[in-house]
């Protein structure tokens, strides 16, 4: 007995020190001095790094952790994002935030800045001249000294971008067959996509084929509908962005209209969704399913329609023509995103923690991820291996490229890791995807004409080139034509403030109560119904204080307006 | 046999009507425990693209083992495995022998104010600091990204130490008192005496902490950062985090280019295959300590 207490205290006591020893030789990468010594590169010295948007997926891409290494000296010790505020409020509350740190949040910027946790960087501005010396980034570098009192953070998706959000898409080969009937508005839609629905009532695995389906978990705090403000939005109108119980034309020139009145939009989208219901195109599954059920469902193949274009809306089959492609009905107004934002679009943000010991180190990287260079190798991976320069100057993919990534296959670096995986540990780049480079091509290499040119089309793609005059996309089509059918994104969006407590609360009472209705209302049984319910909803809105929210809405965006002049013109 | 066929013959209709709904209901309920491991398992060896529409419910299709493949050579794996298996086994064992120290001890009358000690453990059960002053005093102490992090912040749990305490409080005291005649001390009287008394109340203690170990994440995320004290479980958080957050992106709007990865992604197999990886070994704990943990707790509960 004795001599298994003292075994089993041995073996513990073994474990304990070897435990001790590995966590303590953990502390560093090899060769890193620990030593201040922010001069040479061949030191090696550990940045500790947080991007509250970053997707990490517990990947190593060591290809990438050996180039900052060589390049700039530095290992980026990256701490797990949670995906709430949490975390940060805690880093926030202890004084100390990382080296580098991403935020996404002005409040928890202002506390950090309040609280002297971030480096002003115009004070290092010699050392950033890919920042302070672009002109790209001027009105950007304004708005945060306006903001925050100083350049403590670096906004992001900055200026110019293109495409739309919101892309109506149809099942290619039965709106082909059914020899592409023209769509003027969203009730012609649904007349097509009941004749689609006819001609397939069943899937190949014998589902039920639905003209469009939708679920309830983004319906969230806001005070709509997820389902009905992506349809307000291919109407041309903003929905939710300055407060969920107003919306206003997404150009920033009409009028801010109440969710409530008897004449909005927001009704007209309902009145459309009910119709669609009643007309048994509308997914009954719909108020319960969550997001990834949609997507099942969608890539089953049981979806004839979607608002986004990147489902595979079943068994990608080209050769039976079998997809979907854009079509949007001549009326729609969709959300154009070219005109960007000076400013930054996303709301997210990067700078350097006030502790960090290695400055030097720390601004050369933030200084490279703001280069066109740092870009373009974050978003394409280096030159050489998947893209090289053709003999224009322009860049193109390699053969490497058409032999891994092309035919889906992800290239291997041979130091470890994919090359493609990087970008997502930002997931937030300095500009944004779709705008152009110095060298006329998009930042994104994938999403380049020039680069691309040389991409297989598929059967469906060949047709519907043939069908649209010539055109890749209908955007590019909506862009020749001078935006018939877009409507330019306006950034005064951005400068809207939140709304005061006892305003969101008002709001968020009535949001239910909205929500809630309005899930009722798509799946009445008859119109009187539907009337009734929507009568209820405004009644209790009424009640709430709607019409405090509402005024409310109106100055902020007033407000809005007023502070974008300085930085939009 | 003849007695087992006696008793059954005498049941009352009332006792099979029992006896069918019994059954019946905990048939049910062992298939609601059982087919979330089942349908995460058949999903994790069925074809990635049928995981993917949601097809696979019932019965795997298109076998193929490329998910574990995968997923064992991802590069921060075993590191993620040793460091989950030494938190759980060093932790383990450490909150057991504190736990087992404290807990006889507060069973002691002697004991020095003991009923202020006692209440003074008690009352973390119904007050907790909270989030952030956990992280500060966690930073203070120069815990923050060590192994130890993992291990010290549950070295003395409340809980534990009632069950101990009251577990060796229904040791009968004469036991003690005659190793306490023959000049056993205090120590002696406990690794001699109430250890291989406790043996069931210990390993119902080893499963609860075991399994909290194992299961534990948020530590993690909070206070480590980089690969090098990642574990199965955070690893796990992370897979699930990035669907959400591709989700996310979708919904707030942005570049369509980005928003595609969400379609190009399949990142559902590779959930379901971690999910897997994880909960395996976990598993095997409990029937390792099974005999104990039913016991343990009747005596426990009983003559408590």
């Amino acid at each position: 007995m004795k001599k298994r207490i003292k075994k089993v205290l041995a073996m513990l006591m073994c474990t304990v020190t070897v435990l001790s020893l590995a966590a303590c030789q953990g502390e560093g990468k090899p060769g890193e001095s620990g030593e201040g010594g922010d001069n040479g590169k061949d030191e090696v010295v550990t940045l500790t790094s947080y991007f509250q948007f970053g997707i990490n997926i517990a990947e190593n891409y060591q290809w990438f952790e050996n180039y900052l290494g060589e390049e700039f000296g530095i290992f980026l010790e990256s701490r797990i994002q949670a995906n709430d505020s949490a975390q940060l409020d805690t880093m926030l509350a202890s004084g100390e935030l990382t080296d580098l740190i991403g935020i996404q949040d002005k409040t928890q910027i202002s506390d950090a800045v309040a609280g002297g946790m971030l480096l002003d960087l115009e004070v290092y501005k010699d050392q950033l001249p890919n920042i302070f010396g672009n002109e790209k980034y001027a009105a950007a570098i304004q708005f945060m000294k306006d903001t925050f009192g100083g350049v403590y953070m670096m906004p992001m998706s900055i200026g110019e971008s293109r495409g739309v959000n919101y892309d109506p898409q149809l099942r290619w080969d039965l709106y082909r067959d059914l020899g592409m009937p023209e769509m003027n508005d969203l009730y012609d839609l649904l007349d097509v996509l009941k004749q689609m629905q006819e001609m397939e009532p069943e899937t190949k695995d014998g589902l039920p084929v639905y003209g469009f389906g939708w679920f309830p978990s983004w319906d969230g705090n806001a005070s709509m509908m997820a389902a009905n403000y992506n349809y307000m939005n291919l109407l041309g109108y903003d929905a939710g962005a300055i407060s969920s119980l107003v919306y206003t034309k997404y150009d920033g020139t009409g009028e801010i209209e109440y969710l409530l009145d008897d004449d909005s939009i927001y009704k007209d989208a309902l009145q459309w969704l009910y119709t669609a219901n009643q007309m048994g195109l509308l997914d009954p599954e719909s108020a319960t399913i969550d997001y990834e059920g949609f997507v099942a469902k969608a890539n089953n193949g049981q979806y004839l329609h979607s608002v986004w274009p990147w489902f595979n809306y079943g068994e990608p089959d080209a050769e039976e023509w079998w997809g979907p492609a854009s079509v949007w009905p001549e009326g729609c107004l969709l959300p154009d995103l070219s005109m960007g934002n000076p400013v930054g679009q996303n709301g997210r943000y990067m700078g350097i923690g006030a502790d960090c010991e290695h400055v030097d180190k720390a601004l050369a990287f933030l200084d490279w991820f703001y280069s066109e260079e740092g870009i373009n190798f974050i978003l394409n991976g280096p030159e050489g291996i998947l893209w090289e320069y053709d003999e224009d100057g322009k860049q193109v993919f390699t053969d490497l490229f058409y032999e891994t990534e092309y035919v889906g296959k992800p290239y291997e670096h041979p130091e470890g890791g994919q090359i493609t995986g990087v970008p997502a540990i930002f997931n937030c780049y300095p500009v944004n995807l779709g705008a152009r480079n110095e060298n006329g091509q998009t930042y994104q290499l994938l999403s380049d004409p020039y680069a691309t040119a040389n991409f297989d089309r598929t059967k469906l793609q060949e047709d519907f080139i043939e069908h649209n005059d010539g055109y890749a996309t209908r955007y590019d089509r909506a862009e020749a034509e001078g935006g018939k059918t877009t409507i330019k994104m306006t950034p005064i969006f951005t400068f809207v403030q939140p709304a005061p407590n006892e305003i969101e609360e008002i709001r968020a009472q009535i949001g239910e109560i909205v929500v809630t209705n309005s899930w009722k209302m798509v799946f009445a049984a008859d119109q009187a119904e539907f009337d009734a319910l929507w009568e209820q909803t405004q009644q209790d809105a009424e009640t709430l204080g709607g019409e405090q929210v509402y005024e409310d809405a109106v100055a902020r965006w007033e407000a809005a307006v007023a502070a974008s002049e300085k930085y939009l013109n | 046999m003849r007695t087992v066929s006696k008793v059954k013959r005498k049941q009352s209709a009332q006792d099979r009507i029992f006896d069918f709904f019994n059954i019946a209901f905990l048939t049910v309920f062992a298939l609601m425990c059982i087919y979330p491991f089942y349908y995460i398992f058949i999903n994790s060896i069925s074809s990635n693209l049928l995981v993917q529409r949601g097809r696979i419910v019932f019965l795997p299709q298109q076998i193929h083992f490329g998910n574990y493949l995968d997923v064992f050579q991802m590069p921060g794996l075993s590191r993620a495995v040793l460091v989950s298996v030494a938190r759980t086994v060093v932790g383990t064992i450490i909150s057991l022998l504190s736990s087992m120290v404290l807990g006889y001890a507060m069973s002691r009358q002697e004991l020095w104010h003991r009923k202020f000690w006692y209440r003074f453990l008690v009352v973390t059960m119904y007050f907790s600091a909270g989030l952030i002053p956990g992280y500060l005093n966690i930073n203070r102490l120069g815990l923050m990204n060590t192994f130890w992090v993992y291990v010290l912040p549950s070295l003395v749990g409340p809980y534990n130490m009632i069950l101990v305490k009251t577990y060796v409080e229904s040791i009968p005291p004469s036991l003690e008192e005659s190793a306490f005649m023959d000049g056993a001390g205090y120590l002696k009287r406990l690794i001699y005496i109430i250890v291989p008394l406790s043996k069931p109340i210990l390993a119902t203690l080893a499963v609860f902490g075991a399994v909290g170990h194992w299961n534990s994440y948020m530590d993690t995320v909070l206070y480590t950062s980089g690969t090098k004290l990642q574990t199965l479980q955070s690893i796990l958080y992370q897979y699930l985090n990035s669907s959400r957050m591709l989700a996310d992106m979708i919904k707030n709007g942005g570049d369509l280019s980005a928003a595609g990865m969400m379609a190009q992604t399949n990142i559902q197999s590779a959930r379901h295959t971690i999910t897997m990886v994880t909960i395996i070994p976990i598993l095997l704990v409990y029937p390792f300590f099974q005999r104990y943990f039913t016991k343990g707790i009747m005596i426990g509960a009983v003559k408590g």
